[in-house]
């Protein structure tokens, strides 16, 4: 697969490519082929909305990005309320690529968006999988701390990597450790990040 | 419980970071020691320079050359990593070159050959972009390779550099100014030409010397800038901050200036890395088995063809810095040099620092657009890569700052402290991108999203800086141009809407409280607009409770009911009366109907509080029992929430609507187009969604019924044989215009309260050709009420529809703009009685001339629509014979020089 190949074109990762989630599940799964179509996907996966989030307020955030053909909202499929999370589908691949690389943490409601490429809609994505209706991810994570501040970049905690003089690996005042080749920098720190309610289960098929 | 085990692996596989750099790469690379040590050292590279100690800096460089000096000739999949990472950073990362061309100069003493092959392949892409083999920024690669190998003199033949630069140089002068990349390339070298001495003042002569060959650069005499302004005077009705120069007419006069004192300004940027670097070099040389002599290397000249590069146009291409040069004259944007009097928070642009910060910040944004995480932190610890004592510390506060000038000039501070804060720097080349004329080479979002990103980082540090940002601008909003007014409130709403809406409202409060009467005040349009864009992404509960402020002397939160009136977004003032007589006119001016319809409507809007839902405002009069054809209506809503129907049976529906209806005071079309349409909004109420996909089934049917001239196309892919008969009506072009102005009456009316939803489905029927483009852009003109200039949805949606004409090539439906802003301008200028020789003047506000003062910003808002559309589309011919034409010679000299000056 070529794009879980490092290839050293760019001086930082590019963003708009599908998330681990995806590219995890692919490999689990040994199949490409959704990974393969969600790079050329017009449709994103929107999720941590609020429930009280709507339409037209998505219309106004992500149509910055593009065009927008339609907006379909996650549904609960027992109460038929939106529950967290929609598909927007733009008409051309350029904005899904723009709203996934610009609008990942944007906070919309007092909620902080994820967004992921996604391989397409098909009827009945719009309703949640949980067990009581809603997302399943949701569900499964209720005492996950949620509607927080998670954006931070690099995992760390807020302030980060501009403290100054802080322990963080970049910026002013950190010394960075040597020893083997391997154990420089340090920027392999996952701690910090919670979380919370994603990767989207339920309206993945 | 299954989705609960699923989960937990998930977690176990570690997921759950996608902000950590991907550590699948890395896992899977550990299966390979070379694919280890390539990603080790190509990470170690991307944040060279990052580290805030020097000598911990330099001491990394000597370590990161080590495996490359072994590797580079043995492992050819390290070296071309190596080597392309190396131009990734130099193009997207410029702030770094310095520092990576200190890498390469330690790797130079260990191992000439790595040099030999950096060197080597720059040059190579330097021939290829000259070449125009690939790419779509080609010259403005040149420009940071040329910064790169500048920064390389020391290990580069003597005279080589100079050869190089002298041949773009003569380039340029022999493009000439009137060329795009004539202008490009004398920019781009002047900018490059000053890194020659980033390593020592040894070449200065040379620098020199190349200064004043690019002195034979023709300047063009073009001053008049007025199309593409971020401000204008009005007329001289109002004052502006600044006077905006072309940057290309700056870097010239820069370099002069910096040569009267030995360039000192130019290599005080710089980090001086000589000094920490030579000790390693010699160290290295010493204990090298093959040279202890430093290697320096070939740079020959490359081989330009001048008329393929005649050819080079990267316009279609707007994701580039080159294509900038092409659409615009590339024009200073000025914000914070004006926000303090008594010092500067950063250089002054028309110095070489301030043209070499903004330079590299322009192509850093907009080069890293695929990481705007990446792009923020760059630009937060921009500081790191130059003369540590250029910038105040960083996060320094204005009051700060003024107690550092105040012990400069009591001479406490001996040197002098700088005063320049890197905050500044970074957010005015954020906003100069955001604000670039005719477009920006990123989508707006993208900035947005960097600032958000810087500002969520540190917000004590940010917040202040971007608080002064939003006051200069407001203060100068009355000058400030309509498009970059719009764009000031993009920013601002999506800004303050990622910070809890947080904004000092007490502030604004004496302005809009004087400005009562006015309308088109640019200030209280400003807010207006600003309070509506905030609804739209929240709700009105949410904003209104953003109206507060701190008492003082108490330390309670006291509400701003100044503001409450925005929250109202009523498209039409006094909406109760527009809506009784809009109604009752359906009805045929029936005075029982009348009575019915205003007792219904004052019962309901009594009802009315923040948190209702744009559904139970919605006021559906067709739904009204009481009202005379209440079956009929019904009728005709069962008919359309059953299944879908065919073509003959909504037309069949029709003509028995039509025959049900037999009052003579009512026009029949205009109720039943009304009745239809209005009928399909209230089922499809439920969100914007669900009224174009309702309309969307049933397009062709309401084309018909429209006046529209059904095609072939309209039929394709019908399994029903039926075609729509005439419709009973005359078809002559009079009539069609006047049903289709009963379907904008439809919209307008059934979403009153909320214009956006009323834009999005009118952009809806334009876009699928049910409504006439015509028509609907007489609607957002018209005089009346100037939806276009007064409602912040009607004109965003009619820039989406400009732009997607012209990117189909359509322009049309430009000229149909233009046309109408200059039939605008016109009778504006009537109502205001200007004489045909006079200008319009903007007379100071007074409640009592509040009408009056409307229409002259009215005027000049027209005039900057003008600009708008001009300065992205162009003008054509039809637009150009309308200007001659006509009568105001102030405005028609306007026009032509407006439509002059665009580059073609």
């Amino acid at each position: 697969m070529e794009i879980l190949e490092e290839n050293y074109q760019h001086s930082a990762d590019r963003l708009d490519k599908p998330s681990q989630y995806l590219i995890k599940r692919a490999i689990r799964r040994q199949d490409f082929d959704d990974l393969q179509k969600a790079l050329t996907s017009k449709t994103i996966y929107v999720g941590n909305l609020s429930n009280f989030t709507t339409e037209e307020q998505l219309f106004e955030l992500f149509s910055k990005c593009g065009n927008i053909d339609r907006i379909i909202m996650g549904l609960d499929r027992n109460k038929l309320t939106p529950c967290g999370f929609c598909f927007v589908i733009y008409k051309e691949e350029g904005g899904s690529l723009n709203a996934i690389k610009y609008l990942k943490a944007t906070v919309l409601d007092g909620q902080s968006l994820e967004i992921d490429l996604d391989p397409g809609f098909r009827e009945g994505r719009q309703f949640g999988r949980g067990l009581y209706g809603g997302q399943a991810a949701h569900e499964g994570s209720v005492n996950a701390p949620r509607g927080g501040y998670r954006g931070n970049f690099r995992g760390n905690p807020r302030g980060g990597f501009r403290g100054r003089g802080g322990p963080n690996f970049r910026g002013r005042g950190f010394f960075r450790g040597r020893g083997n080749f391997r154990g420089r920098g340090g920027y392999s720190g996952s701690s910090g990040f919670q979380g919370g309610d994603y990767p989207p289960e339920g309206p993945m098929h | 419980m299954e989705q609960d085990r699923k989960r937990q692996r998930e977690d176990d596989d570690g997921y759950g970071d996608e902000h950590v750099r991907p550590e699948f790469d890395s896992k899977r690379a550990r299966d390979d020691p070379t694919n280890e040590l390539i990603s080790n050292v190509c990470k170690d590279i991307r944040r060279i320079g990052e580290t805030a100690n020097l000598h911990n800096q330099v001491d990394d460089m000597s370590y990161i050359s080590n495996p490359i000096v072994v590797e580079f000739e043995k492992i050819d999949r390290l070296r071309s990593a190596v080597l392309s990472i190396l131009h990734a950073i130099v193009v997207e990362q410029p702030q770094k070159i310095s520092s990576l061309a200190a890498l390469v100069i330690i790797c130079n003493a260990k191992n000439f050959l790595v040099p030999k092959y950096v060197i080597e392949f720059f040059h190579t892409k330097l021939q290829e972009y000259v070449a125009i083999k690939s790419g779509t920024d080609n010259f403005n690669h040149i420009k940071n390779i040329l910064k790169f190998l500048c920064s390389l003199s020391p290990i580069i033949e003597e005279g080589a550099l100079f050869n190089l630069l002298s041949q773009f140089i003569n380039l340029s002068i022999e493009l000439g100014s009137d060329a795009p990349l004539g202008r490009a390339i004398h920019y781009n070298t002047l900018m490059a030409v000053p890194y020659l001495l980033s390593w020592d003042e040894s070449q200065a002569e040379d620098v020199e010397k190349l200064v004043s060959a690019a002195g034979g650069f023709a300047h063009g005499d073009a001053s008049d800038f007025s199309l593409y302004s971020h401000f204008n005077n009005k007329n001289n009705g109002v004052e502006v901050p600044y006077r905006p120069r072309a940057i290309v007419e700056l870097v010239y006069p820069a370099l002069l200036e910096a040569q009267k004192t030995g360039f000192a300004s130019i290599r005080d940027l710089f980090i001086n890395y000589k000094e920490l670097v030579d000790p390693v070099v010699n160290d290295a040389l010493q204990a090298n088995k093959i040279s202890n002599e430093l290697v320096k290397h070939k740079l020959p000249q490359v081989s330009v063809n001048t008329e393929t590069l005649s050819s080079y146009n990267p316009s279609s291409e707007s994701l580039s810095i080159d294509s900038l040069w092409f659409k615009g004259p590339r024009l200073t944007f000025e914000l914070y040099s004006h926000t303090t009097k008594d010092f500067p928070t950063l250089p002054e642009i028309s110095s070489y620092a301030g043209l070499f910060f903004r330079d590299i910040c322009t192509d850093l944004i907009t080069n890293l657009s695929f990481n705007k995480g990446e792009a923020s932190i760059q630009l937060s610890i921009l500081d790191l890569y130059f003369n540590r004592s250029l910038f105040c510390p960083p996060g320094s506060s204005v009051d700060t700052l003024v107690a550092i000038n105040n012990d400069n000039i009591s001479r406490e501070n001996v040197p002098p402290l700088s005063t320049w804060k890197v905050e500044d720097v970074a957010v005015e080349s954020l906003l100069s991108l955001i604000f670039l004329t005719p477009t920006p080479p990123n989508l707006e979002i993208y900035y947005h999203s960097v600032l958000i990103s810087c500002c969520k980082e540190s917000p004590e540090a940010i917040a202040p800086v971007f608080g002064r940002a939003i006051r200069f601008l407001y203060s100068h909003v009355e000058s400030l141009d309509f498009e970059t007014r719009i764009k000031f409130m993009d920013w601002m709403t999506i800004q303050i809407s990622n910070f809890d809406f947080s904004w000092k409202w007490d502030e604004w409060v004496s302005d809009s409280q004087a400005l009562s009467a006015s309308r088109f005040h640019p200030k209280k349009n400003f807010i207006r607009n600003l309070i509506t864009k905030e609804l739209k992404l929240s709700n009105k509960k949410k904003i209104k409770e953003s109206f507060v402020t701190m008492d003082p002397e108490t330390g309670d939160v006291v509400e701003l009911d100044e503001f409450f009136k925005y929250l109202d977004l009523c498209l039409f003032d006094n909406d109760t009366k527009h809506i009784i007589n809009y109604d009752t006119d359906i009805y045929g001016g029936d005075d029982a109907a009348k009575e019915i319809i205003a007792k219904s409507i004052y019962e309901k809007k009594e009802t009315f509080t923040v948190t209702t839902s744009p559904q139970t405002e919605m006021f559906f009069v067709f739904g009204n029992d009481q009202l005379p054809y209440h079956h009929v209506c019904d009728k005709f809503h069962k008919f359309l929430l059953s299944n879908s129907k065919s073509k003959r049976e909504f037309a069949e529906m029709i003509e028995e609507l039509k025959s049900d209806i037999t009052s003579d005071t009512i026009n029949k079309s205009k109720f039943i187009i009304n009745l239809v349409l209005q009928t399909y909004c209230s089922i499809g109420s439920r969100s914007i969604y669900s009224t174009i996909s309702i309309l969307t089934r049933d397009l062709v049917k309401l084309k018909w019924l429209t006046g529209n001239t059904l095609s072939e196309e309209d039929y394709v892919g019908n399994s029903e044989d039926y075609k729509f008969p005439e419709l009973s009506l005359q078809n002559e072009h009079e009539q069609t215009a006047e049903l289709q102005n009963y379907v904008v009456d439809a919209v307008f009316r059934i979403w009153i309260y909320r214009p956006q939803f009323i834009f999005l489905i009118l952009e809806y029927l334009v876009d699928v050709k049910l409504l006439d483009f015509e028509v609907f852009v007489g609607r957002c003109f018209d005089l009346e009420h100037n939806l276009v200039v007064d409602r912040i949805d009607c004109f965003e949606a009619l820039a989406r529809l400009l732009a997607a004409s012209s990117k189909a090539h359509d322009l049309a439906r430009i000229t149909v703009v233009t046309s109408k802003i200059i039939e605008n301008l016109g009778q504006v200028l009537d109502k205001l009685e200007v004489s045909d020789d006079a200008i319009v003047p903007i007379d100071n506000y007074t409640a009592e001339t509040a009408a009056k003062n409307d229409l002259q910003w009215l005027y000049y808002d027209y005039l900057d629509l003008f600009k708008w559309v001009a300065r992205k589309y162009g003008t054509s011919t039809e637009t150009e014979t309308l200007v001659d034409l006509v009568k105001n010679s102030s405005l028609k000299a306007d026009l032509t020089s407006l439509s002059a000056q665009r580059l073609q």
